[in-house]
């Protein structure tokens, strides 16, 4: 397909939130041309899969495509992939890539995140893999075929969903996190100890608040030597210590990108200028900092707010951080806001071994709930921790009804 | 309209029963029940949010 020479939406970047906002345009009633570039030659992917399914190949990774056949076409959206954007002149309202400069009336960045690299200094002929793209996910799943053994660095969510991927293809795994605990997305070190105890239950080696000193390959096999002297051997390594956002291109624009892109509470950046997902920080008027979000919601929620404002001029509450994770079976969920003076306190279930819903208190008050299975729970409690949030807030019930059976009330 | 679920993808986030809950349930795994499959054009716009919203995308409309 032919690149045009000017849009009157112009995105960069076919992720998820760049995705959403063209698909949410169409829906709020815009008429104008949208055009949506990205840079990998892959069609649009959703990435949540990617650690999931699609790595244990429970899925084909075409499952993971955001767009069915033809949809983008049908919905008059310009998708085009293996586009490149350099550059960024606000002035003349243009955006230089591979294939030519492109004007716009209004520009959506949805550049993403791309997977943060050990330091060469410590791996220096590259052996850890990493996970963030489709490819990625496709290569780590066939190395995970023929491994026997993994070190998995890092403790955040991914490198525990890595892990348990790993052990459900009958690896030996070892997660080595630098931090001392075990975290999981926004409930950050919150249930470390559940955590350690599942990894624990099936088998996978932990060495938490350890450093890597430097990983070697010898042919067949890698070294992976800790800080503290100890060596792992493994046949595959990956590392999976976070993300940076893909913003070098606007280095010249002007906005202010440090780390990530910061907007204002509607994701606005600049005049006719507005980001979405993991590229962007918006701006949170609840605590007056810019907040990144890396979630799957919070970049379909950026692309719909975006999209509206765009389409009508009318502006969205801005998104409540949600994100899902699901490690040997157990599914785990969280919403709302889980700060470091909140206390957690469970409302059903068990928190150390079993299935629960607790609640993140502040003030009397819920900021967020989190859930490991007993999903009905974690709905019913959501709309309290919105009432919260959006500065309504109604005191929610933190006592157990105890008649309640378990995993289901309606 | 016509609206497919796809369960096996679903998260049991419950995103769509709290935009629609006249479409849509959860069974006791927090899995999508699909209602309605056919709504009145009254709720075709909730069905679309429904569908945008779900961050598992396991929610596909016909139209």
């Amino acid at each position: 397909m032919e690149l045009k020479s000017h849009s009157d939406v112009l995105i960069i970047g076919a992720s998820t939130a760049g995705c959403a906002t063209a698909e949410s345009l169409r829906h709020e009633g815009f008429t104008g041309s949208i055009t949506v570039l990205g840079n990998e030659t892959s069609a649009p992917y959703n990435r949540p899969p990617l650690s999931k399914h699609v790595l244990l190949g429970e899925w084909e990774s075409e499952k993971a495509d955001i767009f069915a056949d033809g949809a983008a076409e049908r919905a008059g959206i310009d998708l085009h992939t293996d586009v490149t954007a350099h550059a960024l002149n606000t002035a003349e309202r243009s955006v230089s890539t591979n294939r030519g400069d492109i004007s716009y009336g209004t520009l959506v960045i949805a550049t993403g995140a791309r997977a943060r690299q050990l330091p060469a200094s410590v791996d220096p002929d590259h052996v850890a893999l990493t996970l963030r793209t489709r490819e990625d996910s496709m290569l780590l799943r066939e190395r995970l075929e023929n491994s026997r053994s993994v070190v998995v660095i890092g403790s955040g969510v991914l490198g525990s969903e890595i892990a348990a991927a790993a052990r459900k293809k009958g690896c030996a795994v070892t997660i080595v996190g630098r931090s001392g605990a075990l975290t999981l997305g926004s409930v950050r070190d919150l249930l470390t100890q559940r955590l350690e105890r599942l990894h624990a239950q099936n088998d996978v080696e932990l060495r938490l608040a350890e450093g890597v000193a430097s990983i070697t390959h010898d042919g067949t096999t890698a070294h992976v030597t800790l800080t503290s002297g100890e060596q792992l051997d493994a046949d595959t390594v990956v590392a999976a210590v976070g993300a940076i956002p893909n913003v070098e291109w606007l280095e010249s624009s002007g906005l202010t990108t440090s780390p990530a892109l910061n907007c204002d509470s509607h994701g606005q950046c600049a005049e006719n200028i507005y980001a979405v997902g993991d590229v962007a920080a918006w701006h949170d008027s609840r605590t007056g900092r810019w907040l990144p979000d890396e979630h799957q919601l919070t970049a379909l929620q950026h692309g719909q707010a975006v999209a509206r404002h765009i389409a009508t001029g009318e502006k969205a509450e801005p998104p409540v951080p949600f994100f899902w994770s699901e490690l040997y079976g157990v599914r785990f969920q969280a919403y709302g806001r889980f700060p470091a003076e909140a206390e957690l306190v469970t409302t059903h279930g068990d928190r150390e071994s079993g299935d629960f819903v607790a609640l993140s208190m502040l003030d009397g008050l819920p900021h967020g709930v989190v859930a490991s299975n007993m999903s009905r729970y974690f709905r019913q409690a959501r709309p309290a921790v919105d009432a919260t949030l959006s500065g309504t807030p109604a005191p929610a019930t933190t006592t157990t009804p105890s008649t309640a059976p378990p995993g289901g009330q309606s | 309209m016509k609206i497919e679920i796809d369960a096996a993808a679903c998260v049991g986030a419950g995103q769509c029963v709290l935009t629609a809950e006249d479409l849509f349930d959860q069974d006791d795994d927090g899995i999508v029940l699909l209602l309605n499959a056919e709504p009145d054009e009254s709720r075709y716009a909730a069905a679309r949010r429904s569908a945008a919203l779900c961050p598992a995308r396991a929610i596909t409309i016909h139209e």
